[in-house]
């Protein structure tokens, strides 16, 4: 009997609290907003300016040092030279991490979480250990120094591409493959005709994520890349000690919007919340 | 005497610690429909997949047609399996579901089609080869994945439950579609079910199993008629078990003291049966005769009526005997059966019985 007067109240004064709780979660979420976009409006704002300085609000239009980036070879060659590097690393750690999450998920059976979190182990390791032990490994095998370089894209991407694809794979049924066998196709054929093509939209978001994360790497460059071959970032790093013009923004502009570009394909592919969750 | 197809012998196949199935063996016949009867869990699935080579058991030994392949890969043991959830390729046509196995097969294109459209007229789907599996219904799903484990022309067609998702109805039509097919191309079919009535109305042999291993190997009406255990006459439909004492044994048959007080004759396996022995009596429930008229029930066992449930074409009784048995007694709903009313008394016969041994 108590119990029904004190609840008309307190559920009124739970609404108000909601109300006000409501609002200061919206500023503060627009606030968060704010805080990670700025810097990459400012960025883009900038590289219209006209003149040298890379001053904000710019001081007008010009597509000036668009016109900059593409008459720099340097810049050019170290942009191809990150393109060729990403696809290479996508294509690497794709394979690699489609074999090793088909194994996971398949033959791994109750030891699969474990294996699964040390497939992922690198995302914990800073990069730059990773790239200063295969910088030392390099002195031990003479290997060339290119080929440590796309190691260790390869091995940067790996726990994206494993973690896409161990969830996609994670949604087989495994009964399609037995069917498949039952029906005369090899283990290897049953890969190609079945499992690949069921999580096709996955590969290739992997493939699309491993370029992202090895186009944006500076670590592993850093210590990596040889004389005279250079990633984009490298490039725009050792640009930046002696100069400083918006080319540096208009280069970052054509960055952002290729990864936003890729971004989008890859959340109509799978959803981009799913690959993030390593 | 016909020519075996399959034939498996010790089987034994461990998860771990827990032994799924064994030691199991058992023939298929050349043509035969056999069935794999037994509850959830008991091992059936294991057993087919054994036979399919999906799975190599730990100890024993598989042969198809006298060839040993009990570790030989399933791609090429020439088995059509069908999967309890049909396991169609979502991303192929029905078509291509059906032509997968010939492709593997390196089947020429002009003869995959060809016969691939047969088949689909066989298992009554014409038309419909361009369709996505998620386009059809269960039944038609069920059709097809038949329709893909057929086409290959397998020695050997392995169902796993493949009615367990069809509603009643269709599940009822395609019992007896399914043995049809089944005659008409006079291929040698292991099925696996938990349901009797499935395992009795399509069956040449069952093979009634529990907990691993196997509990009777027998035709529907042995099976039925005929229980050697404990566990299979309580699978196989309604049965009323009495507790009884051999008073003696002669010619087949043995005579047994019950509890609800009539000596009754009581056939079964006699070899270790003597005098004085604890036994269980069989009787089925349409077996089960009553009395209501006094003046005939000269010998008879006195019982009341109980319970009487009336379903149509069957009066379901349960009696009372003087000791507190119950039993079920089904009987047609004729005039002389609804003429018994609830509470009544009457005398029962229990006619010969089963023996079977009091253990579990
Ligand atoms: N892959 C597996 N790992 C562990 N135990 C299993 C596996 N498959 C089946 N079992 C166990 O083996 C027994 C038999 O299973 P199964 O053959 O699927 O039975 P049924 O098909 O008769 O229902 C069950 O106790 C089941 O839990
Ligand atoms: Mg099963």
């Amino acid at each position: 009997m108590s119990a029904k007067p004190t609840s008309a109240p307190s559920a009124r004064y739970l609404n108000a609290s909601s109300a006000v709780a409501r609002y200061g979660m919206g500023v503060l979420i627009t606030a968060i907003y704010v805080f990670l976009l700025a810097p990459v409006v400012i960025i883009v704002f900038t590289s219209f300016n006209p003149t040298e300085s890379n001053t904000f609000p710019p001081t007008g239009f010009s597509l000036r040092w668009y016109g900059a980036f593409l008459e720099s070879s340097s810049f050019i060659e170290a942009f191809k030279f990150s393109v060729w590097l990403g696809a290479i690393a996508a294509v690497g750690a794709t394979t690699i991490g489609f074999l090793s999450s088909y194994a996971i998920v398949r033959f791994l059976g109750r030891r699969r979480e474990a294996g699964q979190s040390l497939a992922l182990l690198p995302v914990m390791i800073p990069h730059i250990l990773i790239s200063i032990s295969l910088l030392l490994a390099l002195t031990i095998v003479p290997f060339p120094e290119l080929g440590g370089l796309i190691v260790g894209h390869v091995i940067i991407c790996l726990p994206f591409t494993i973690a896409g694809i161990t969830a996609s794979l994670e949604g087989v049924d495994e009964q399609l493959e037995l069917a498949a066998m039952t029906l005369g196709a090899s283990r290897l054929r049953t890969l190609w005709e079945v499992v690949i093509p069921l999580i096709a939209p996955g590969l290739l978001s992997a493939l699309i994520f491993a370029f992202i994360v090895s186009f944006g790497d500076v670590y592993i460059a850093l210590f990596l890349s040889g004389p005279g071959r250079t990633t984009l970032p490298i490039e725009i790093f050792s640009y930046m000690q002696w100069e400083s013009t918006p080319v540096v923004a208009a280069i970052t502009t054509v960055q952002i919007m290729l990864i936003v570009t890729l971004g989008l394909v890859v959340e109509r592919l799978v959803g981009l919340r799913k690959i993030m969750r390593v | 005497m016909s020519q075996s197809v399959l034939h498996l012998s010790g089987v034994v196949k461990r998860f771990g610690e827990t032994l799924a199935v064994g030691p199991v063996g058992f023939e298929v016949q050349e043509g035969e429909f056999l069935t794999l009867l037994g509850p959830s869990g008991c091992g059936k699935t294991t057993t087919l997949h054994i036979v399919a080579g999906l799975l190599y058991p730990d100890q024993g030994e598989v042969r198809l047609r006298g060839r040993e392949i009990t570790r030989l890969d399933p791609q090429h043991r020439d088995m059509g399996l069908v999967f309890q959830n049909y396991a169609l390729f979502p991303h192929k046509t029905v078509f291509d579901n059906v032509a997968f196995g010939l492709r593997m097969r390196k089947v020429a294109a002009g003869e995959i089609r060809e016969r691939v459209l047969r088949m689909l007229d066989v298992v009554g789907l014409p038309g419909v080869e361009n369709r996505q599996p998620h386009q059809l219904s269960g039944g038609q799903r069920q059709r097809v994945a038949l329709a893909r484990a057929l086409v290959i022309e397998p020695s050997l067609l392995l169902l796993d439950e493949p009615l367990s998702n069809l509603d009643a109805v269709l599940r009822k039509r395609m019992r007896l579609e399914l043995r049809d097919i089944q005659q008409r191309l006079g291929i040698a079919t292991i099925f696996v079910t938990h349901d009797q009535d499935e395992a009795f109305e399509m069956s040449d042999r069952v093979i009634l199993m529990n907990v691993g291993h196997i509990e009777q190997v027998a035709t529907p009406e042995e099976l039925y008629d005929n229980p050697t255990s404990r566990f299979a006459a309580e699978f196989i439909g309604e049965v009323n078990l009495i507790d009884g004492t051999v008073a003696g044994v002669d010619g087949g048959a043995a005579q047994v003291q019950s509890a609800i007080g009539g000596r009754y004759r009581a056939r079964g396996d006699l070899a270790s049966v003597r005098a004085g022995d604890e036994v269980l009596l069989m009787v089925r429930p349409e077996r089960v005769e009553i009395e209501p008229d006094a003046a005939a029930a000269d010998g008879l066992v006195p019982a009341t009526v109980a319970k009487r449930v009336f379903s149509g074409d069957l009066l379901i009784f349960t009696l009372r005997t003087a000791d507190g048995t119950e039993l079920t007694a089904s009987k047609p709903s004729t005039q002389r059966y609804r003429a018994i009313a609830p509470d009544s008394s009457v005398w029962i016969d229990l006619g010969e019985c089963r023996l079977l041994p009091r253990g579990a």
